[in-house]
This record gives structure tokens, C-alpha cells and sequence, in this order.
């Protein structure tokens, strides 16, 4: 039988991402400024405000809506560069604004009270209250939920709240504390909650050492790869490192989320949108990933299955994927 | 488009191109560069205080490396059989020479190279994110701007050159790399220091 199909998230780091993503099928697409304001904030990527809105009328034309991430911690004392990318983002024609801060969820649900607020999973809004306070305060519409939870929790939140639910599945995994994770500070002294960037570029290092390859963040390895190993992402939270005696990956393993085989339990959890993480990806990751879950996404409200794991596999860090906590079976 | 398996030039190959001058070769190349560079104002926006980084390209399976440098929004291009010539690099990227290209056009993912360990980087991390993503948005189409250079003959010569170059990426010439490398598992639970 079929039913509504789940809206399909996408990510774009640039104005030609954007464009493929709407070419590919995205519903919508999220982006942010080229700043710090947004959790993503590398060199070469992100959108000037002439850009984003040119993006928004591409967007527009082709069906799909765009999100506008302002999604990092304000500093105290430099309150107006977020103040600043709230106003621009009411005063364009973007679909919703993503906030994860408090503070800004305030000022942009007393500024703006018609700007739609997508609540940030840099907020981690892990439960039915939290979401609630959320919505009820700042009019927050939906949700983008922290990789923690099971189906079944998902489920389960799902009839206990008022606001619609966004939920990752596919790209790359953060260490379960979302928005609160000092590791990338700590080692670097610059966070993706308040800079927008974990491991910042500058402070890694590749070197090929020709039976290995060496990353390091900030002069402190993070990895070693033997010839022929899948190589991850320089971050902390993915490092290799000696502890009682025994070298593992201590954290959690450099793999990619990849929860295609599982939409039809989201969206019989009631699951309204589904997000890719990887705005720091190039156009060709847009291309596969948004094309191929655009099928899935339509091949499950018809009642069918896609299987993709093959398809996306050279897509996914360490080139290893997993179900992560959707149906997690440690705790 | 992506499928995981990179391809590079038999040994044979890289043996050829080292007899090639290199002058020629070094204009020719400065020269569709320039040409995309002029049609893409926008790259040096992205590339902002970068563009003062020299980016040294090697071609695994060829015998010549090129260093990229940029200066008043023009691009400035060496070529050399050596990577020693250019001591004070910034940034080296290091990949099969049709991987590059795929690269440069926007049909491969850098990180899912990377990930595949079909391409390395070292130096500049900054730079060279800053040159990826510059060049990615740039959407750049090769053949066409080396065709383009050709005056009236540059369409049947980018056909040409676009059939040629998806023949070499399916034939049986081109020695695969990827199968060398790893398997793509899936894990079932959460990996890591969790019991399963």
C-alpha cells in the first residue's frame, strides 16, 4: 500500500552541491553561512548571503525548500555575528532556520516569530520533555534527534511529542554527546560547538610514511593505517590509541551511518524527515547518496525495498557502515 | 559517478610520458587552466587567502609532477620529472592521474578517495580542503576545457576525448587498484569498545 513518503534531507557546502542535491531528489537541502555561525565552518565551503538566496530560488524552481543551518553556541560578547545570520535568514526566502543554542532560539522566536525553527541535534534533544519545552517555548516545528536512540525510542517520542522528528541515516557519526563534545577543544582549542569545526584543518596533519600513513591533530597521532587500510577522519572520537596495554579504536570505530535498510521501521515510527549528514562532502557524494536514497525513500512508501549498502559502500568512512544506535544491541 | 574502483596507468605508460617535453606540456596545461580560471571568478573567492599556497600535484602513474601557484587570479604552472624541484611546497596530492581528473570534475568524492586510500594529501590541510571545495563548486568539465583550446575543432575533439577517456576507465589496460583494497563491511552493532 502506499503512503506519504518521508522527506528527504540533504546536505550542500557549496552553491554547486546545492544544485546537485536538488537535481538528485532532495526535498530539501541544508546549508550555512561562511562562518562560524554553522557546525561546519572549513575552508572553501559554505555560502555567502548572495549565494544562499540564489540557492533558495534554485531550490524553489525545482520543487525543494531550503534550511538554513545557524547552528554553533553564540560566544559570549560576540552575540551579533548569530544575531546577524538570523535576521538574513528571516529576511530570505529560506524554509526554516536550524538553532541549536538556547539563547538564539529565543531571540529568533521573539524577533522573528514567523521564521519556521528546526531545534539542531547540537541541542540533544533526546527525550519527549526536552522536545516538548522546545517546541512549546520557542515554537520549534521540528526535531533533528541525537544518534542515540532506537527505533523504538524514536517510536515511542514520536507519540509523546507535537513537532515533527528529522533523523540521520547516512554519512558520518559523532561520539554520543552531540553539542556537548570538548574532544576537537581539548586537543585543538576549537570545538564545532562554538567554531564549527571538529578537528580543525589546520591542526591536522597527514604523513605518508610509506608502510603507513600517519594523521595527527595538534602533533598528537590520532592513527596509523597499514598499507591498504581503509583511512577515517582525523577527529579524536575515531583515533587509535594504546590504553591497558591494548591498541583499539577506544571511542568508537571510524565508520559511516547507513540506515537503508531500516526506513520502513522509521517511518512506522513516525519518522517525518530523513537526514544525510556530509556538507563538507563534494558533488559526486551528492550525487550517489541523494539519487540512491531518493529510490529507497520512494521504493519504501510504495512498499518496497532498495538495497543500497553495495551502492553506497565507497561513500562511507572507513568504508565500513553500521546501523549505529537504531538498533543497537550493546546497552 | 563513484564506484569504488580506481583505475591507473600501466607501468608502460608513465615509461612513454617520460620522454614528453615538458615545456609544451606545462603551457598547454597553464593555459586551460587560465581559460577555467577566467570563467570562474568565484574560485578565487573560495580559495580566498590560499590561493598564496603552492599545491604540488603528483600523478601516481605518470612520470611528471606539476606545481600549481596562483598569483594576481592567473594560474602559474611547472612541471617537473622530480618532486625534490619543488622543496617549498605547500600541499602534495597524490592519486592516479584519471582519478584526478575525476576529481577535478566533480564524478568522484575526495573523501570517499581518500577513504580508499586512492589519495593521499600532505601538507596544508587548510589549502588544501580550501582547493577541493573551490574546485568542486567551479564545476569543471576537463575534456571540455582542454577541447575548448582547439578552436574550431574543439567539439569533435571533446567527444572524441570523453569517449577516449571512458574507454580507458573500463579497459582491461588499466590495472585496478582497488583490488588491493579493502572490503566494504557492514557492521551490525555499534563498533568500538561495546560489547556486541
Amino acid at each position: 500500500m502506499s503512503q506519504k513518503a518521508m522527506e528527504l534531507v540533504c546536505p550542500a557546502g557549496t552553491p554547486a552541491a546545492l544544485r546537485t542535491a536538488v537535481d538528485a531528489g532532495a526535498d530539501t537541502i541544508y546549508c550555512g553561512f561562511r562562518d562560524q555561525t554553522n557546525a561546519r565552518n572549513f575552508p572553501g565551503l559554505n555560502f555567502s548571503r548572495k549565494e544562499m538566496q540564489q540557492g533558495i530560488e534554485y531550490a524553489g524552481k525545482n520543487g525543494s525548500k531550503v534550511l538554513v543551518a545557524v547552528n554553533t553556541f553564540a560566544q559570549a560578547g560576540n552575540m551579533d555575528l548569530w544575531y546577524k545570520a538570523i535576521d538574513d535568514v528571516a529576511a530570505s526566502d529560506a524554509h526554516a532556520i536550524i538553532l541549536a543554542d538556547i539563547g538564539l532560539l529565543d531571540y529568533a522566536a521573539s524577533k522573528h516569530p514567523d521564521l519556521r525553527v528546526h531545534l539542531s541535534v547540537q541541542a540533544a534533544a533526546a527525550n519527549a520533555d526536552m522536545i516538548n519545552y522546545y517546541a512549546r517555548e520557542f515554537g520549534a516545528k521540528r526535531v533533528v534527534l541525537p544518534r542515540v536512540l532506537t527505533v523504538q525510542e524514536i517510536a515511542a517520542i514520536n507519540k509523546e511529542i507535537s513537532c515533527e522528528t528529522e533523523v540521520f541515516i547516512f554519512g558520518g557519526l559523532c561520539v554520543m554527546a552531540e553539542g556537548r563534545c570538548s574532544l576537537s577543544s581539548y586537543c585543538t582549542g576549537k570545538s564545532p560547538n562554538i567554531n564549527g569545526v571538529c578537528s580543525p584543518p589546520g591542526s591536522v596533519k597527514y604523513e605518508d610514511h610509506g608502510t603507513h600513513l600517519e594523521s595527527t591533530l595538534e602533533g598528537i597521532t590520532i592513527n596509523q593505517y597499514p598499507k591498504g587500510e581503509a583511512a577515517a577522519y582525523p577527529t579524536l572520537c575515531k583515533g587509535r590509541f594504546e590504553s591497558l596495554g591494548e591498541t583499539g579504536y577506544v571511542f568508537e570505530d571510524p565508520v559511516s551511518l547507513n540506515a537503508a535498510q531500516i526506513l520502513p521501521q522509521l517511518q512506522e515510527a513516525g519518522v517525518t524527515a530523513l537526514k544525510i549528514e556530509g556538507r563538507q562532502r563534494g558533488k559526486a557524494y551528492m550525487a550517489q547518496v541523494v539519487k540512491s536514497f531518493r529510490q529507497a525513500v520512494d521504493a519504501v512508501a510504495a512498499g518496497r525495498s532498495i538495497d543500497l549498502d553495495a551502492l553506497l559502500a565507497p561513500m562511507t568512512e572507513g568504508q565500513k557502515s553500521t546501523k549505529g544506535s537504531y538498533q543497537k544491541t550493546w546497552r | 559517478m563513484s564506484n569504488g574502483t580506481v583505475r591507473s596507468f600501466p607501468p608502460i605508460v608513465a615509461r612513454f610520458t617520460r620522454y614528453l617535453p615538458l615545456l609544451p606540456l606545462e603551457r598547454l596545461i597553464a593555459e586551460v587552466a587560465n581559460r577555467v580560471a577566467g570563467q570562474h571568478p568565484e574560485f578565487f573567492d573560495r580559495l580566498d587567502d590560499y590561493a598564496k599556497k603552492s599545491f604540488v600535484i603528483v600523478p601516481t602513474d605518470l612520470d611528471w609532477v606539476a606545481c600549481m601557484t596562483f598569483h594576481n587570479e592567473k594560474v602559474q604552472l611547472r612541471l617537473s620529472r622530480s618532486l625534490e624541484s619543488f622543496p617549498n611546497r605547500d600541499v602534495t596530492v597524490t592519486a592516479p592521474f584519471l582519478s584526478l581528473v575525476s576529481l577535478l570534475d566533480g564524478e568522484e568524492d575526495g573523501d570517499a578517495l581518500f577513504f580508499s586510500r586512492d589519495l593521499t594529501i600532505e601538507g596544508d590541510t587548510e589549502a588544501v580542503l580550501a582547493l577541493r571545495n573551490a574546485l568542486d563548486d567551479a564545476e569543471i568539465d576537463f575534456v571540455h576545457e582542454c577541447s575548448a583550446i582547439a578552436g574550431p575543432l574543439s567539439r569533435p575533439l571533446e567527444s572524441g576525448g570523453k569517449r577516449f577517456i571512458e574507454a580507458l576507465k573500463k579497459s582491461a589496460f588499466m590495472r585496478g587498484a582497488q583490488e588491493e583494497s579493502p572490503s566494504h563491511p557492514t557492521m551490525d552493532g555499534m563498533p568500538g569498545p561495546y560489547p556486541t
